[in-house]
């Protein structure tokens, strides 16, 4: 008996991604803008984080959907801070996807019930500690902020080419670091470029401050964008 | 245990399920799959995962060829391209200009099915 080829032509990631649409759906009729902060382990995902949140003060309702392996570490640090949290702990994931999202954004739904702000609101997934593995999955954000600190190296974009390429913005943290340590900076923007082009790219220090303002007047604009 | 694999083949199982259903075939031969240059897909554990799973299913002896595709440089200047490669990403060959671009993506796509 012959055999037959039946050509298919699908995307296996197809439920994922239909996912991550139906959460960024629902962000918009809530008027929500999501921000997926990814990065290395270290590199200061936390600290922009809350650096982003105090420097926007007023103007929005903030809360983080905090992924990690485990514990409630950085959860902790942003309600210690004034902010709300949830803790979504992934138990040996390495990335976070829709689905665990989607459960945050209902317990967030639920907490806002008893609030009676009218301001729009700003959320911060701050995903797992990985320069891999989160960029394959879209979590239904308006944003992909990806981190890289100056300790790090100036050569890991073309090392790590995919998150490099999908971000929507890249943020160089430790910027007070770049006097002390070989970090060759246009190597590092000529990397972005071939990988990137047309990127939004900013250099900060969550510990002095420098160019978090920048980069807050950057997502309010886009945020007011959406939001309207 | 590297999880990216598992809601693929689950995802393969469904769509071949059905088309096996359409097009009356009782033994699947083989599965032809493509990816992106950036997918993170590792081979390896795809096979090693389908195995487990598809045990007693129409996929059970079935045979996965697994394409990558390959990353290619573009000048943005020329339109010529080339192959990637840490040691190129510097100059056009042709036209030694500086503006070029990593073309690559990460799908996991099922092209095609063969089956009896």
């Amino acid at each position: 008996m012959k055999s037959r080829i039946i050509r298919i032509q699908e995307d296996l990631m197809a439920d994922e991604k239909t996912a991550a649409f139906r959460n960024h759906r629902r962000v918009i009729e809530n008027r929500q803008y999501l921000v997926n902060v990814m990065a290395s382990p270290g590199a200061g995902k936390t600290s922009l984080i809350l650096a982003l949140m105090k420097e926007m003060g007023e103007l929005y309702d903030f809360s983080v959907l905090e992924g990690d392996v485990d514990s409630t570490v950085d959860a902790d640090k942003i309600i210690e801070a004034g902010f709300r949290a949830v803790q979504i702990q992934t138990g040996g994931f390495c990335h976070l996807i829709p689905f665990m999202i989607e459960k945050g954004l209902d317990i967030l739904d639920q907490e806002k019930a008893f609030s009676s702000s009218e301001l729009p609101e700003m959320i911060f997934i701050e995903n797992i500690g990985n320069l891999i593995c989160p960029v394959e999955h879209d979590l239904g954000e308006m944003q992909k902020l990806v981190i890289l600190s100056v300790p790090e190296g100036d050569d890991k974009p073309l090392k790590y080419p995919a998150i490099f390429k999908a971000a929507d913005v890249i943020v160089l943290n430790k910027a007070d670091y770049l006097q002390m340590e070989e970090f060759r900076i246009d190597e590092f923007l000529k990397q972005i470029n071939i990988l990137n082009p047309g990127v939004k790219f900013f250099s900060v220090s969550c510990r002095n401050g420098a160019g978090v303002k920048e980069l807050a007047g950057y997502l309010i604009e886009e945020s007011l964008k959406t939001l309207k | 245990m590297n999880m990216h694999e598992l809601p693929v083949i689950e995802k393969i199982l469904n769509i071949v399920e059905k088309q096996a259903k359409m097009n009356s075939l009782n033994k699947i031969l083989s599965l032809t799959l493509e990816t992106g240059a950036l997918s993170d897909l590792e081979p390896e554990w795809l096979n090693y995962y389908f195995r487990k799973i598809c045990r007693n299913t129409i996929l059970q002896d079935t045979k996965l060829k697994i394409f990558r595709q390959k990353a290619f440089f573009q000048c943005r200047d020329c339109d010529h391209n080339w192959s990637y490669s840490l040691k190129t990403a510097e100059n056009c060959p042709l036209c030694r200009g500086r503006n070029i671009e990593l073309k690559a993506d990460s799908h996991y796509t099922l092209k095609e099915i063969e089956g009896i």
